[in-house]
């Protein structure tokens, strides 16, 4: 009986800090939202409201603004994140999975396939920062400054590393034996790689093409470099409309930011399970 | 050749691409002066490193940006281990905290950023509006703390993941191990100390890795929650080097900040190949 | 192709066969199909960054429709029907000419050029293409486009302070401007032109004449209750408005923190930028508060308006006593007379905590008298803010004896801070006289006359428009006649016509002049440094500056801007 007591003391502690985590991850994303159902005025107040219909009439006021009056912008900045970071991630995927083959199938004399993996990983190391100047030097050179296709051939490349190696693990936790079977039937390594090692693989291979995907949505400082006008993605039509003369709207400023939340967030809860395993696949190797 | 080369070559010319090209311009950059705003060009030598040098507010971004790294990560691994240890049962309660760990991560640092500054608000933010119910006074979050502000938004933002990865380290820790040490009667508290801590120890190092090389390049939130202020105490090299290369317009200075850059970031990628291969 | 159809046999064959033929067909036919996938993705790449790139390619003409759509809430872009004056002989005269122009994405400012610039198309037969930019981007793309000679603006609005950069890109206007009877030379500002020109030569067409003044709300500071009480407390009759910035101070130290207009609402004194964040208007709000204790009347100074460097020695002034009192006052006000924010507020939300009434004065730009009167938004503060110059001192710092001099009545001087907006035709534009032609006619008395009325103001640049305001048009706004005249009585007026007015830097390397203003000014305001050391490092990093870009240049450029005989 006193063991029982001890240990659901215990628990419900333990519970009670684990609630309060799940809170405290879920406060700042909840203010967001009732942020951006407040009307401009009361969300500036002195006393800010916590909840909607009791605190504060929600208003859907600084929806209505961005969707009439800022609309083409809104709308174009969305364009532009959502096809940089789908055609980015696919070019990503599409060389990841070239490479994630070769480096699991074979074997090359030069370097070692693990130098080669570690080259690709190395590449994460590189800040930004230290390559701006020249990116920005070379594609005003080239005048493909402001430009969807320059952001997202640089986007393809930051997310080179992930992409590689998650696919590398997928491709090597396939047992040799299935392709081994199907090159004694014939097939050729590319038919191997197709057919075969490819629909398995696929669950790893969409987590990497949607983490590719996220850090594409989310890429910042390059983009905000780059760009001026027509290659505008969310986050930098954010950070660009807090320093407009005007004025600084919060409930605007959180609705717009939920737009850029939103997809990462769907993604986030709709494949957790294959997030942790995918992430951790990379990590566990190391 | 053989052929199985063809498999890597794209990636690896893609990649060679935008990362030894851009590499060598900026090397070759770092020797002169060059700013279009008054058609300067001329071959300097050195000048760019020793004026740098000579900066006072370059070595800040390194202090500010190292310091940075060593204070996250060490709250980020610590606040980690207590989650994962928190969570390593498995109840609904921990799924649904496991589900809830893998939002902040995700998420666009920009908008998170924007998100915590309004909630660090001075006038309107409720952080403060719960002070001032409880009666404490008020906190100048961002002029005051803005050193503080910064590491509560990355820690939010980052210690959920660090905590995802332990966890599944843990988990992967057969059980057989933890159940010879409670049959041995050791305690939790033992138990994780000499067995758990041992055996993820390779993945604490990947976390330190990793997060390191992450907060090298830590722009984002800087930018938007106190622009490298106040004054420069917040100011990281890669807000510097933005600030220099597309605000004063000082490209010569700004590769060589790259450069400098460039070659802490390759002593890091050294050291994580060394640690990866030692296993 | 199904794994069955792999024939056993074959791939046997093939093993018996030498080796170098296998890895030479295999090798063939890998890489064919590596190549046909990778031209497949190719064209995938290509259509889809066609399309994406096609839908927002620039070289597209912009049709006014589609950028109505951008009008802001504050009040709908009526209709233009003015008259236009000149007539040109030759109809179409610059029939098949495109341009293209460089402008902020507004609406603030740049809204008049979308109204009115179908009139000037139909009767120019040209084409103009506007290509918008965010505010921060204005400096790095326009600056990257003049220097890298790709020429792709032709007409460029950008911000006073930019033009030291710019200057030597743009085109001599002088020719143009004497034989434009559209245009109205004469009719322009002082100030105006003063700032207009650059070593000796006119560069540029005024559009938007910036300047910051005091506002304050007229029936909380007439308020009888409130000014018995403010008598008790500081001795002296509340001064509506305050005429030195002492007076501020305690102004809005007695309406700091509390209910003043019986709204349920606190309020507090004033707000002014606190932080230097992401933008650069620090320098702008701080300058106000240096100016009347750091600048000289002239007599008995040799030149009027000289506030930021030595104009025979190009040293640093910005150390002097005179503006570290100004600094010492404006970190003073903050603790007195704001509310905690203040010391993380921005210039967003300055301009926002005075248009709601939030504070009950402030030192801004004129937006606010705009915004308060002609938005469609209900303001509490609508029709009811007062107008006044920037608040001066009663005493001024005499660098040349070396000490404080005390005035008689208030020393004002206001400061024409940002600058202000100007117009400038690019050395690489191929039909410069069409490019000046659309120049004139948007900085016309009759439609730049016209613009001031409107919801996204730009500030008057002309006499006529000071003198001889469409009051009609102002009033169809929005505005009083009331709140009108003592704009421009009390505020507009005094500030064009001082002759101490300050104007901004804009040499070469402003950007990093201000840089370090910024920075250095930001650490005395939190507390890090003395306001003296803070401006101390100021001048130490600004003579760095100096002497990186060649101190002659820099002073002949500097005495060019403040249109001093630079031999």
């Amino acid at each position: 009986m006193r063991k029982q007591i001890r240990l659901n003391t215990l628990e419900i502690v333990q519970a009670i800090i684990i609630v309060v985590i799940i809170l405290v991850i879920l406060f700042p994303i909840y203010w967001l939202l009732i942020t951006s159902l407040k009307t401009a005025i009361s969300a500036t107040s002195n006393v800010p409201t916590f909840i909607p219909f009791i605190d504060f009439q929600p208003s859907f006021e600084s929806y209505e603004y961005l969707t009439s009056i800022r609309a083409a912008e809104v709308v174009k900045c969305l364009k532009n994140s959502i096809l940089s970071s789908l055609f980015s991630a696919s070019i990503s995927i599409g060389l990841g999975i070239f490479a994630g083959y070769g480096l699991a199938r074979f074997q090359y004399k030069k370097w070692k396939n693990e130098d080669i993996g570690f080259w690709f990983l190395s590449l994460r190391i590189l800040p930004p920062a230290a390559v701006l100047v020249p990116y920005y030097l070379i594609f005003n050179f080239l005048r493909m400054l402001d430009n969807l296709l320059t952001i997202s051939l640089l986007y393809a490349f930051l997310n080179l590393p992930i992409t590689v190696w998650m696919i590398w693990s997928a491709f090597q936790a396939i047992p040799k034996e299935i392709e081994e079977a199907a090159s004694i039937d014939g097939c050729t390594s590319s038919q191997i790689l197709l057919k075969i090692s490819l629909p398995l693989a696929k669950t790893s291979i969409a987590m990497a093409f949607l983490l590719a995907f996220v850090f594409s949505w989310n890429e910042f400082f390059l983009t905000m470099s780059l760009t001026y006008e027509q290659a505008k993605t969310l986050p930098v039509f954010i950070a660009a409309a807090t320093t407009s003369p005007r004025g600084v709207n919060w409930s605007v400023m959180s609705a717009i930011s939920l737009f850029a939340i939103i997809p990462p967030l769907i993604v986030a809860i709709a494949a957790q399970r294959y997030i942790l395993k995918a992430l951790t696949f990379g990590a566990i190797r190391a | 050749m053989s052929r199985s080369w063809l498999y890597v070559l794209p990636a690896i010319i893609y990649a060679a691409t935008f990362s030894i090209l851009p590499m060598v311009l900026s090397l070759s950059l770092s020797f002169c002066n060059y700013n279009p705003g008054s058609g300067l060009f001329n071959f300097v030598g050195l000048n760019n490193y020793l004026d740098l040098f000579n900066l006072a507010r370059f070595w800040n971004s390194l202090a500010v940006t190292f310091l940075f790294a060593a204070s996250a990560i060490t709250l980020e691994l610590s606040l980690a281990f207590l989650i994962s240890y928190l969570l390593s049962r498995e109840t609904k309660l921990t799924k649904v905290a496991r589900v809830a760990l893998t939002i902040p991560f995700m998420l666009n640092p920009v908008a998170v950023s924007y998100d915590f500054k309004m909630i660090f608000d001075i006038d309107y933010g409720p952080l403060n509006f719960l002070l001032k119910k409880v009666g404490l006074p008020i906190i100048k979050w961002r002029t005051d703390f803005a050193f503080l502000t910064l590491l509560i938004v990355d820690a939010w933002q980052w210690v959920p993941f660090v905590s995802l990865v332990l966890l599944a380290g843990i988990l992967s820790i057969s059980p057989a191990i933890v159940e010879s040490g409670k049959i041995d009667g050791a305690s939790e508290l033992q138990i994780f100390r000499y067995l758990i801590i041992p055996q993820v120890s390779n993945l604490i190092t990947f976390l330190i890795l990793f997060r390191l090389i992450e907060l090298l390049k830590l722009f984002d939130i800087v930018y938007v929650l106190t622009g490298g202020g106040p004054g420069i105490s917040t100011e990281t090299i890669a807000l510097f080097l933005y600030v220099t290369a597309l605000q004063s317009f000082n490209l010569g200075r700004a590769s060589a900040a790259s450069v400098i850059l460039l070659i802490f970031a390759i002593i890091l990628g050294l050291m994580l190949m060394r640690v990866m291969r030692r296993r | 192709m199904k794994v069955g159809v792999c024939k056993k046999r074959r791939k046997k064959e093939r093993e018996i066969n030498s080796d170098k033929i296998i890895s030479r067909r295999e090798a063939l036919s890998t890489a064919a199909k590596v190549a046909i996938s990778a031209v497949i993705a190719g064209v995938v790449a290509g259509v889809g960054g066609y399309f994406a790139g096609s839908a927002t390619a620039p070289g597209k003409t912009v049709t006014v429709r589609e950028t109505k759509t951008e009008t802001v809430t504050m009040g709908a872009a009526t209709t233009v029907t003015t008259t236009v004056t000149a007539t040109p002989k030759v109809s179409k005269p610059f029939q098949g000419v495109k341009l293209t122009m460089a402008m902020f994405e507004g609406p603030a400012v740049t809204e008049g050029f979308r109204i009115h610039y179908p009139k000037w198309a139909e009767r120019s037969g040209a084409e103009i293409e506007f290509v918008t930019m965010g505010f921060a981007d204005i400096y790095p793309k326009i600056m990257q486009d003049l220097t890298s000679g790709a020429g792709r603006f032709d007409v460029i609005l950008y911000p006073y302070d930019y033009m030291g950069d710019f200057a030597p890109y743009l085109l001599p206007l002088d020719d143009y401007v004497r034989k434009s009877p559209e245009l109205a030379w004469r009719d322009i500002l002082r100030h105006e032109l003063r700032q207009a020109t650059w070593g000796g030569k006119i560069i540029a067409v005024p559009y938007d004449g910036d300047y910051m003044g005091l506002f304050y709300r007229k029936d909380i500071l007439t308020n009888p209750d409130y000014r018995a009480e403010f008598k008790k407390k500081y001795g002296y009759e509340l001064p509506v408005p305050p005429r030195t910035l002492d007076q501020l101070i305690d102004v809005a130290e007695f309406f700091n923190g509390w209910d003043v207009d019986g709204d349920g609402k606190v309020e507090y004194g004033t707000i002014v930028e606190g932080t230097r964040a992401a933008d650069f208007c620090l320098i702008y709000y701080v300058s106000n508060w240096m100016a009347p204790y750091a600048v000289m009347p002239s007599p008995p100074a040799k030149y009027p308006g000289i506030f930021w460097f030595d104009p025979e020695t190009m040293e640093p002034l910005i150390n002097s006593p005179g503006h570290v009192r100004g600094l010492e006052k404006y970190i003073e006000v903050m603790k007195r007379g704001c509310s905690p924010g203040v010391f993380e507020a921005t210039r967003s939300d300055v301009l926002s905590n005075i248009t709601n009434g939030n504070v009950v004065l402030g030192i801004d730009w004129h937006d606010i008298i705009m915004v308060v009167e002609s938005s469609k938004e209900p303001l509490k503060t609508k029709h009811k803010m007062g107008c006044a110059i920037t608040p001066g001192s009663t005493e001024y710092w005499d660098r040349l004896q070396q000490k404080w001099v005390k005035v008689e009545g208030v020393h004002y001087v206001p400061c024409l801070s940002f600058g202000g907006w100007f117009m400038s035709i690019t050395k690489t534009c191929k039909n410069p006289d069409a490019a000046f032609d659309w120049i004139a006619f948007t900085a016309s008395p009759e439609i730049h006359g016209y613009d001031i009325t409107q919801y996204y103001g730009n500030a008057p640049v002309r006499y006529s428009e000071i003198f001889n305001p469409d009051v009609e048009l102002f009033k169809k706004t929005g505005w009083t006649e009331e709140a009108l005249w003592d704009w421009l009585n009390n505020q507009v007026i005094p500030t064009h016509l001082n002759p101490n007015a300050v104007l901004d830097i804009n040499i070469p390397g402003m950007a990093e002049y201000m840089d370090a203003f910024n920075v250095n000014v930001e650490r005395a305001i939190k507390g890090q440094l003395s306001p003296k050391d803070a401006l101390d490092e100021v001048a130490s990093e600004w003579e760095k500056i100096t002497e990186k870009r060649g101190r002659d240049k820099q002073l002949k450029y500097y005495r060019a801007a403040l249109g001093l005989p630079t031999d």
